[in-house]
């Protein structure tokens, strides 16, 4: 089966090379890779992927990384997931 | 001289920042070995308040932080130097994010200049943990250093735990900068279970005739037994548990089974595969308790509770999955069903037919009694630490356990030598504790040198050391499923462990026969400060009932 996945990164040391590892890691095979860095703190990055596991373990999967900010997995028409519920840092003056 | 403005503004170096940062978490014990690029973080350490365990391997001082991590519920600290240091700390790295250990993990680093050039000691351990982490940085900012560990801290320990690492290159390490302000994190809200999936799974139970409890590692984990025991009281299922999940509901609970899978109780493995209803608790369904998976509980309708959503129908499909807090989840279910009492007696007679036998014949010592001895003379404060193998699997069947942290044993990565390291991990941590490592003539050697920190230490680790001359889980296996063709299992030239125990100052016996296992088992656990019970075992001894490999729940094999 194919999978199209939209993955939002945040733009941290690693957090393309996690997600990909993940999905080789997990057992999806990647077919189509596109990454957008074109914001300053975020990047989209596109994937088509073939795997015979489900696509919504795999969107399940990477939404654990705590670089990943949110996942859409095509098929499924599912809505954006923006926020997760992630830790985040401010820093005070 | 007047004092100018700036001066007030106090300058700290990278790895004074990094010790401020850890003791603002509340850390109190680091465990680690030093070496040429984390010298700055050694040098801030002195008198800085922190106690650090000096292991004689950086892999024994990994293990020891994530024994910490188990008992504490907080990450357990540990670092290293790069190259080697980083290196050697990666297999207990690994077992820590096998079973959701909290863990900070400190990894020096060449200097950002060098770094990408092969520098002395330089290895991308950023890299190499990618797979077995929870999350990882590269501190590049010294300023960085006080929002990054409160990060790394609160990552480790909440939602569902793991390891997190930090590798520091040098010069980040002796950069000086004006100390930053201290980290605001976000609160992160803990996952609720939704009020749909707790309908769904009442629904489910309700419905149910012969429901089944799985509970697993990360009800501990989760400090959700008190939860998981009301709610087995009031409904009064059956319970079974994992290798992870001993000890969540006593051992001695009349509803309880035994541990399920390839060495579990044949009465938790049939009334697994008999129960129309499995609700599985904070497991997830590991090969090695669910046997081949096609014909895992194939009766049954699942409800799947985790605080990872990514576990629920990873490998079965869940028929309700409750993804969230556990114990809030458990209390959603009370009053949902009041189990048939014909199941229950059904399972009684299970638990009665295939209760444990220790009638073996011979004058040998059966270390299944003797660990069965033991745990009764340990009491309630003992913790007993395992290495990996049969003993591992006679512990988890014989001994019995009040509460889940009495039971510390490398579930998912099955690491040799973690027993030793655990051991010590679980007496800095609660210095009260009875820490027992229960261990083999194999995985002892994986971390042997840690007998010296022991000893250092004066910390009082009592090892009983099961020795049957050989790697004993595999000589079985050759046995059973290789047509005994034994290959590379024999230890019959092992040293003189009591001699090698006593080396290292650690006091020694060695019993053999049956008769001398009271009085052994007195002197340890009576002996003053670390000792070691040396026992002599039956090399042709198995680990009984079995699942064989690609079989099956309730196709176990007995002794013939
Ligand atoms: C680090 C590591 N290497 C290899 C193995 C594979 N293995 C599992 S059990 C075992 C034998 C363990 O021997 P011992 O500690 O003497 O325990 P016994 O089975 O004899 O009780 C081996 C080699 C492992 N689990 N971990
Ligand atoms: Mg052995």
């Amino acid at each position: 089966m194919e999978h199209r996945l939209l993955i939002e990164l945040k733009n941290c040391e690693g957090a393309l090379l996690r997600a990909l590892g993940l999905v080789e890691r997990r057992g999806y095979r990647i077919r189509t890779c596109n990454l957008r860095a074109d914001e300053a703190d975020r990047s989209v990055l596109e994937l088509t992927v073939f795997s015979e596991r489900p696509g919504a373990l795999l969107k399940r999967q990477l939404e654990r990384l705590h670089d990943v900010l949110g996942v859409r997995l095509e098929e499924s028409c599912e809505p954006w997931v923006r926020e997760l519920n992630k830790p985040s840092i401010a820093r005070t003056q | 001289m007047s004092a100018r403005p700036e001066a007030a503004i106090s300058v700290r170096s990278g790895a004074q920042l990094m010790i401020d940062a850890l003791l603002g978490q509340g850390v109190r014990h680091v465990f680690g070995y030093p070496g040429g690029a984390i010298m700055p973080l050694y040098d801030a350490l002195v008198d800085s308040g922190l106690e650090h365990i000096l292991c004689r391997h950086e892999q024994g001082a990994a293990l020891a932080a994530d024994a910490y991590g188990r008992v504490t519920r907080r990450a357990g600290v540990c670092i290293a130097t790069s190259g080697p240091g980083a290196t050697n700390l990666v297999t207990g790295i690994a077992n820590a994010f096998m079973d959701s250990v909290p863990m900070v993990v400190i990894t020096g680093q060449v200097a950002t200049a060098l770094q990408g050039t092969d520098a002395f000691q330089e290895v991308d351990i950023f890299g190499i943990t990618l797979p077995v982490v929870k999350h990882s940085y590269v501190v590049r900012e010294a300023a960085d250093i006080p929002a990054i560990v409160a990060e790394a801290f609160q990552l480790a320990e909440q939602g569902r735990p793991g390891p997190v690492l930090i590798d520091f290159p040098k010069n980040v390490s002796t950069a000086m900068v004006p100390a930053p302000p201290a980290p605001r994190l976000t609160a992160r809200q803990a996952p609720q279970p939704e009020a749909a999936a707790i309908a769904a799974a009442r629904d489910m139970l309700a419905q149910a005739r012969r429901p089944l409890l799985l509970a697993g590692g990360g009800v501990a984990i989760a400090n959700a037994e008190e939860a998981l025991r009301r709610f087995a009281a009031d409904s009064r299922i059956p319970v079974v548990t994992t290798l992870k999940g001993l000890g969540v509901v006593p051992t001695d609970e009349p509803a309880f089974l035994g541990m399920l899978g390839m060495h579990g109780n044949a009465a938790a493995n049939h009334a697994v595969q008999n129960c129309d209803l499995l609700m599985v608790v904070g497991a997830r369904f590991d090969d090695r308790a669910t046997g081949q998976l096609d014909h895992f509980a194939p009766t049954a309708r699942i409800i799947h509770v985790d605080i990872d959503a990514a576990e629920i129908s990873k490998l079965r499909q869940a028929d309700a999955g409750v993804a969230g807090e556990l114990a809030p989840a458990l209390d959603g279910l009370l009053g949902a069903t009041e189990v048939d009492a014909r199941w229950r007696a059904q399972c009684g007679a299970w638990k009665q037919e295939f209760a444990w036998r220790y009638d073996a014949p011979g004058e040998g010592i059966f270390a299944p009694a003797l660990l069965r001895d033991l745990s009764r003379m340990g009491g309630e404060d003992m913790v007993i630490t395992c290495d990996v193998g049969q003993h591992q699997m006679w512990v988890a069947q014989h001994c019995a356990f009040s509460d889940p942290l009495q039971h510390l044993s490398s579930g998912g990565l099955g690491t040799m030598g973690f027993g030793l390291p655990a051991a010590i991990g679980v007496k800095v941590a609660r210095p009260a504790a009875r820490a027992v490592c229960v261990t083999g003539d194999g995985s002892i050697m994986m971390n042997i040198q840690e007998l010296a920190t022991l000893r250092r230490y004066g910390l009082d680790v009592k090892i009983v050391l099961l020795d049957n001359a050989a790697l004993g889980l595999v000589r079985q296996w050759q046995e059973l499923f290789f047509d005994e063709n034994y290959s590379e299992v024999d230890l019959s030239d092992n040293p003189d462990f009591a001699a090698v125990a006593r080396a290292f100052g650690v006091a020694a016996r060695t019993i053999s026969q049956r008769d001398e296992v009271d009085s052994g088992l007195e002197w340890l656990l009576g002996a003053e400060g670390p000792a070691m019970l040396h026992v002599l075992i039956d090399p042709r001894e198995n680990v009984w009932p079995l699942v064989p490999p690609g079989k099956a729940n309730h196709q176990m094999i007995k002794a013939s």
